[in-house]
């Protein structure tokens, strides 16, 4: 089962490459899922197997895809494979491939065992391939285990040391390309070392280095270096324990390292971007400073050399390149000279296209553009004349720096005695190098350089990106590698390129057929190109002298033109860029025999195992160049990465810039608004003041007004007051006259009065007076007659005297009687008085009583008369019962009489008469009997008191009250007239039944009864007295009674009677 | 009477709540009290408030004239009035008239026509005519009401007497006013009656001549000859129209005059003193509450 697998894995693995493309992606699927099915590792061993043995893309890409928990075989296969020698620089370029991509479980190599195994790798090994390949890949896992410093800074320190002293003293001897290479290696290991852990770094070169017998590699390796990196600020700020921390690189990508290393590097092509214009520029004052300077202010001033065929300004300097990168790779066909190649180049930050060619091959478009530019444009630029130039200043045209170079290569041999104290070491290294260089051409740069030029014209139309790939699949690096060599460098290496390339001069200048290809490279190169091929026919010209000589010479010119050191990149670009022209000459000079399918192989084969050496060389030299290339790419990458993190930055910059702008604007216009609100606020403010104020006028006038009539009002009062008190003054005094008046005219009353009275007492005086006249009259009369008198009275006066004084007693007397006399009377009087209220008193209330008394009276009246009319309506009662019996009675006797007609009726009749009435004293009578029970009726009627009929002979005791002629009495007979009319006629009627009676009955005492209806018929005057002696004494008393009721009654007749009452 | 001590000072409200004849007894008995009865005011309490009982045949004499207004001739009237009836009595049964068994009304009517002097003789005696049979259901009723023979004969002879003299022109034209009132009440049962003819044909004599005696029971009679004795006849028409709308359901459903005549003469006697109240009602709000002073 697991052989069979293998076996199978194996088969497929065989087939992975196939160039059918389909069969290769199911292999690929097929392999990727049996990996992650792979329990032991067996397949992922298989396939890293295989890789070694092949070195197939196909495998990379399978491995580089392999998921975590299958990392640990692959990384203990490959500790494995690197540690076998055999093995070593596959496992190396694998373990770089795998890094580059970066998988997730990356950073678990800094604690397995492939870490500790690579650094004894880098150590112990010799061989430069493997070397460099293990640097770039140390170089590269770096950033990625920044973490892994803190055990192996030391190791990674002792590497360092070794590989410089290695480059320097070269102890393998190994080629001067491939030294290059390796010197290159160092340096980047030296700038990644330095940006990562600076102190440590310092403090260990200055360990290290302070020893002799390291001093001279200081002095040629090391001392350089430093002159290409600016001071770290963390040897400042940082420690040396700081710096191993692990937690420093926390927030730090793998970019952000490698842009922190760059960022500290002077040299342009290890510099990061961000700082391209600036840090090159002031990186560069020694190299650039004085185009620099001619060229910001006046670019044509500075730049009299540019030529007609250059559509760009010759004078741009080195930044025109930069900024127009890639808008002008299209234009590379149809203008003569553009940027197109500068643009092709530098697209990429400037680090790969400084560090060497092989980053450039994502150019290759250009390389195509190339093709048709180098017939069209002889002609070219010497924009280098402005930025090399800077130090020559006559450099105005292209033709005149040709001999001005020349002059300059002649003048070489000169200027290195002048030069520095350690250009000595230059020399000599590059020297070293150019011998390498040289080395290689000759053997080398024929076959490649025919390749070159066939994969060139064959690939005219390729673009960039492909190539790429291609590349990466390594399947056929050889002529990739070289054709993308011929892309045109970066326009620092075309500076540097007519620097560089009199080290190379002399292997070129070997090729006679060179000038032919010439337009077609300047169309490439523009600037650099030209000058590095008139470089080279001059060099080639003077190949005659000692080449390494020269080499160093122009070395040493170029160190003496540029202050600075050389930086290794730009050696070994140098070198690429040669090797390229070697391999296009090599190329051209078999493409007549070669069709275009030779590829490395072919020339190989066609050389034969002559060349065998020649070729493993050039193969390793190609390895290091991948490997180079490699790990610009990788760089590139992390630039990348880093650029639009940047442009994101950037966007997000503008868009706040914006905002800002919109932001500034709005408060803008609020300012202004907010002005316009303060002019309005000042205005309103001003108005208000000034009505303020208004009003304080207003008011302060009101006020005085005010006060004025205040004042006015304060006179009118006092004015007032003056006149009431005036008025009360005149009043008081109008009192006073009034009083005074009063007096006045009392007084005149009173004389007045006084004069009446006077005027009286005058009167009565006078009658006085007069009276007193008379009286005196008297007086004297009364003297005379009382003298008389006396006279008279002398004779009688006793006898008088005696008689006055009786009479006077007898008078007095008598008043005395009279005066008791009156007393006597008045008490009578009284007496009297009294009396008759008495009598008054008790005549009212004998009225009183009488009237109670006739009330009484009516009351028993009124009484008496419902007794009488009960008792009357009683008599009615028996007289119905009495008529009623009768009529039965008579009925009766009808009945007998008809029966019998005898005499026995009257017995019959008697008996039941005597049983029915019983009063009726005599039988005889019976029937007047019943008459007189009519009479009796009669007289028993209410005239008639129980005594009256008892003596009905007697007058009615009527008679008497009649005589009183009481109203009672005509009151009661009035009554009593009107109880007897319905009687009188009630008797009527009973004569009349009793009449019909008799006359039914025919009755004996007929005689009675005729006498009966005359006495009623006839008046009762005519009623002879006789009746009244009859021996029945009640019937003439009865008719006595009648008549004189009757008379009475006739009596009652107010026609009649009142005459005769 | 209104500031007589002795009254309730609540009476004034009895009346308004609903209760009757709680002040009527005693106003009566301080009538009755006079000494000289008052006529007017007699009567006048009569026709406002039903009698009580205990002295309705007292009232009922008085006002008939049986009994005298002063009241200390009553004994000696009432003795007279015994007298009378007892002499007319023995008239009747010497006269063979009246036997023992001869029943009580028939006396009386043999009595009230002696009184009359209608009396016929024995031998012609004819059955009772229509006043009779009057008089006779008349002294039917009293009999039921009174106790005292001496006393019922004198209450009918008088109520009758009183009733033709007072009433006798009016009566005819009391079925008129009948017509009248039932217009008013309930036109449909007049009109009802009227389209089956029965209208002439109701009992009036029943009604009318005979005051409802032997129509209604005697403890709603009395109370409508309260009225009648205290002077009205109208009473005697609302009864008949109460009688009428009380039976009304059962009258519209009777579609011949002979039934409906069957029907009201002999009408239930349970319900009657509801009617009689209603219809005492009725005959004040129509002829007005006599309001002589009490």
């Amino acid at each position: 089962m697991m052989s069979r697998e293998q076996v199978s894995i194996s088969e497929l693995l065989l087939s992975l490459d196939s160039s059918d493309l389909q069969e290769a992606e199911q292999v690929r699927s097929a392999v990727n899922q049996q990996l992650n099915t792979d329990r032991g590792g067996a397949v992922l061993s298989l396939l890293v197997e295989y890789y070694l043995d092949s070195s197939s893309s196909q495998a990379v890409l399978l491995l580089s895809s392999i998921r975590e928990p299958h990392h640990k075989p692959l990384l203990e296969k490959l500790n494995e494979s690197l540690n076998r020698t055999g093995t070593r620089p596959a496992a190396l370029t694998l373990l770089g491939h795998l890094i580059r991509k970066q998988p997730p479980w990356v950073h678990h190599i800094s604690r397995s065992a492939l870490l500790p195994s690579l650094l004894r790798c880098l150590k112990t090994d010799t061989d430069v391939v493997v070397l460099v390949t293990g640097v770039l890949v140390l170089i590269t896992l770096l950033p990625m285990i920044p973490q892994a410093g803190k055990q192996h800074i030391y190791d990674f320190f002792d590497v360092f040391g070794r590989l410089a002293s290695w480059s320097y003293k070269n102890p393998g001897h190994v080629a001067a390309a491939q030294l290059v290479h390796l010197h290159a290696g160092v340096y980047s290991l030296f700038h990644r070392l330095y940006g990562m852990f600076p102190c440590n770094f310092i403090s260990y070169l200055r360990l290290h280095y302070s020893m002799k017998e390291n001093l001279d590699t200081y002095q040629e390796v090391i001392k350089p270096m430093l002159e290409h990196i600016r001071v770290h600020p963390e040897l400042v700020t940082g420690t040396q324990d700081y710096e191993l921390d692990p937690s420093r690189w926390r927030c730090y990508e793998v970019h952000d390292i490698v842009i922190e290393c760059s960022r500290v590097s002077l040299d342009p092509l290890e510099s990061s971007c961000e700082e391209d214009i600036y840090s090159s520029s002031s990186s560069k004052p020694p190299l650039l400073s004085h185009p620099q300077l001619d060229l910001t202010p006046s670019p044509p001033s500075t730049e009299p050399a540019s030529i007609s065929g250059s559509s760009v300004c010759p004078s741009l300097s080195s930044h025109l390149p930069w900024l127009t990168l890639s808008t002008s790779c299209a234009q590379a066909d149809d203008v003569t000279w553009s940027p197109a190649s500068h643009c092709g180049l530098s697209t990429p930050p400037p680090e790969p296209a400084a560090g060497s060619a092989h980053t450039v091959s994502r150019s290759t478009s250009v390389s195509g553009g190339k093709c048709p530019s180098a017939s069209s444009t002889p002609v070219t630029p010497s924009p280098e004349d402005s930025q090399d130039g800077g130090p020559p200043p006559d450099s105005s045209s292209q033709v005149r720096t040709g001999p001005r170079l020349d002059d300059q290569v002649k003048q070489q041999p000169g200027p290195p005695l002048d030069m520095s104290s350690f250009q000595p070491i230059t020399d000599e290294e590059h020297r070293g190098l150019s011998d390498v260089v040289n080395n290689n051409n000759s053997e080398g740069v024929k076959p490649e350089e025919s390749h070159a030029v066939s994969s060139s014209s064959e690939r005219c139309l390729l673009t960039s990106t492909p190539t790429r790939e291609e590349l990466a699949s390594g399947l056929s690096p050889p002529p990739c590698s070289i054709s993308l060599c011929l892309t045109p460098p970066h326009p620092s290496t075309h500076r540097l390129g007519e620097e560089t390339s009199s080290p190379f001069g002399p292997t070129q200048s070997d090729f006679s057929s060179a000038p032919s290809y010439e337009p077609l490279f300047e169309l490439a190169l523009p600037r650099a190109a030209t000058l590095f091929i008139r470089q080279k026919t001059q060099e080639a010209l003077q190949r005659a002298a000692d080449e390494q000589e020269k080499e160093r010479r122009a070395e040493g010119e170029e160190w003496e033109q540029d202050p600075a050191s050389i930086s290794p990149l730009k050696v070994l670009d140098q070198l690429i860029v040669h090797g390229h022209d070697a391999h296009k000459h090599l190329s051209r000079r078999w493409s007549v025999e070669r069709s275009q399918f030779g590829g490395k192989q072919q020339s190989m084969k066609n050389k034969g195992p002559a060349q065998g050496e020649e070729l493993q060389s050039l193969r390793s030299q190609l390895l290091l160049v991948q490997g180079q290339l490699q790990y610009e790419r990788f760089k590139r990458q992390q630039h990348a990465v880093r650029n639009r993190r940047l442009l994101r930055r950037v966007i997000n910059a503008t868009a706040l810039e914006e905002h800002s702008v919109a932001m500034k604007g709005q408060l803008a216009a609020q300012d202004e608004e907010i002005r316009c609100l303060k002019l309005s606020l000042d205005e309103e403010q001003r108005r208000h003041t000034q009505l303020k104020q208004e009003a304080h006028t207003h008011t302060e006038q009101l006020h005085t007004h005010i006060q004025q009539l205040q004042l006015q009002q304060q006179d009118g009062q006092r004015e007032s007051q003056r006149l009431q008190s005036e008025l009360q003054e005149s009043q008081t005094r109008m009192r006073e006259l009034e009083a005074e008046l009063q007096r006045a005219n009392n007084k005149a009353y009173n004389a007045e009065h006084q004069l009446t009275q006077l005027s009286l007492k005058l009167c009565s005086s006078e009658q006085l007076q007069q009276q007193m006249f008379l009286l005196n009259q008297q007086l004297v009369l009364l003297r005379e007659t009382n003298r008389a008198l006396t006279d008279q009275l002398e004779g009688g006066e006793t006898q008088h005297w005696t008689e006055a004084s009786m009479l006077q007693c007898s008078v007095g007397k008598e008043y005395q009687r009279l005066k008791d006399n009156d007393v006597q009377q008045r008490q009578k009087l009284e007496a009297a008085n009294h009396r008759i209220a008495e009598l008054e008193n008790q005549l009212t209330r004998k009225d009183k009583l009488i009237l109670d008394q006739k009330i009484l009276l009516e009351d028993t009246k009124s009484q008496s008369r419902a007794d009488l009319s009960a008792s009357d309506s009683r008599c009615v009662a028996l007289r119905r019962v009495a008529q009623t019996l009768q009529m039965e009675m008579l009925q009766l006797y009808s009945q007998l009489d008809t029966h019998t007609h005898s005499p026995p009726q009257d017995v019959l009749s008697r008996p039941l008469c005597g049983s029915r009435g019983g009063a009726s004293p005599a039988q005889g009578v019976s029937s007047s009997a019943v008459i007189n029970g009519a009479a009796g009726a009669l007289s028993t009627s209410p005239l008639h008191l129980p005594s009256c009929s008892s003596s009905p002979l007697s007058l009615s005791p009527i008679e008497s009250p009649l005589a009183v002629g009481s109203f009672l009495e005509q009151r009661s007979r009035h009554l009593f007239r009107t109880a007897n009319q319905s009687p009188e006629e009630e008797e009527e009627q009973d004569e009349q039944e009793e009449q019909e009676e008799e006359a039914h009955t025919e009755s004996p005492c007929l005689g009675q009864e005729a006498e009966e209806a005359s006495l009623l018929a006839g008046s009762p005057q005519t009623e002879p007295p006789s009746l009244v002696a009859a021996p029945a004494g009640a019937p003439p008393d009865l008719t006595l009674a009648v008549r004189q009721r009757r008379h009475e009654l006739s009596i009652m007749d107010y026609n009649e009677t009142l005459p005769e009452f | 009477m209104a500031d007589d001590p002795q009254r309730n000072f609540r009476s004034a409200y009895y009346e308004k709540v609903g209760f009757r004849g709680v002040e009527e007894k005693k106003s009566l008995e301080i009538l009755l009290k006079d000494n000289p009865l008052d006529l007017e005011k007699l009567s006048t309490f009569s026709q406002r408030f039903p009698l009580p009982s205990m002295y309705r045949i007292h009232v009922w004499k008085v006002l008939l004239g049986i009994l005298p207004l002063h009241s200390d001739s009553h004994m000696l009237v009432g003795g007279y009035r015994k007298e009378q009836y007892q002499d007319i009595l023995e008239a009747l049964e010497v006269m063979r008239y009246i036997s023992s068994s001869t029943p009580s009304t028939h006396v009386y009517l043999r009595m009230f026509q002696l009184e009359s002097q209608v009396l016929p003789r024995c031998s012609e005696t004819s059955p009772p005519d229509e006043e009779d049979e009057d008089f006779l259901s008349i002294s039917r009723a009293m009999e039921e009401i009174v106790d005292d023979p001496v006393d019922c004969y004198w209450l009918i002879k008088c109520f009758v007497n009183q009733f033709h003299t007072k009433f006798g022109d009016s009566v005819p034209h009391l079925p008129k006013s009948l017509e009248h009132y039932l217009s008013q009440e309930e036109p449909r049962l007049l009109n009802h009656l009227k389209s089956i003819g029965a209208l002439s044909q109701l009992p009036y004599g029943l009604w009318f001549r005979r005051c409802f005696a032997g129509c209604l029971p005697e403890s709603s009679l009395q109370r409508v000859w309260d009225k009648v004795i205290s002077g009205s006849c109208k009473i005697l028409v609302f009864v008949a129209l109460e009688i009428l709308l009380s039976y009304k359901i059962m009258l519209m459903g009777i579609n011949r005059p002979e039934g409906v005549v069957k029907f009201l003469c002999n009408t239930p006697q349970e319900n009657t003193d509801a009617i009689v109240t209603k219809a005492i009602d009725l005959w004040h709000k129509y002829c007005g509450t006599p309001m002589h002073a009490v």
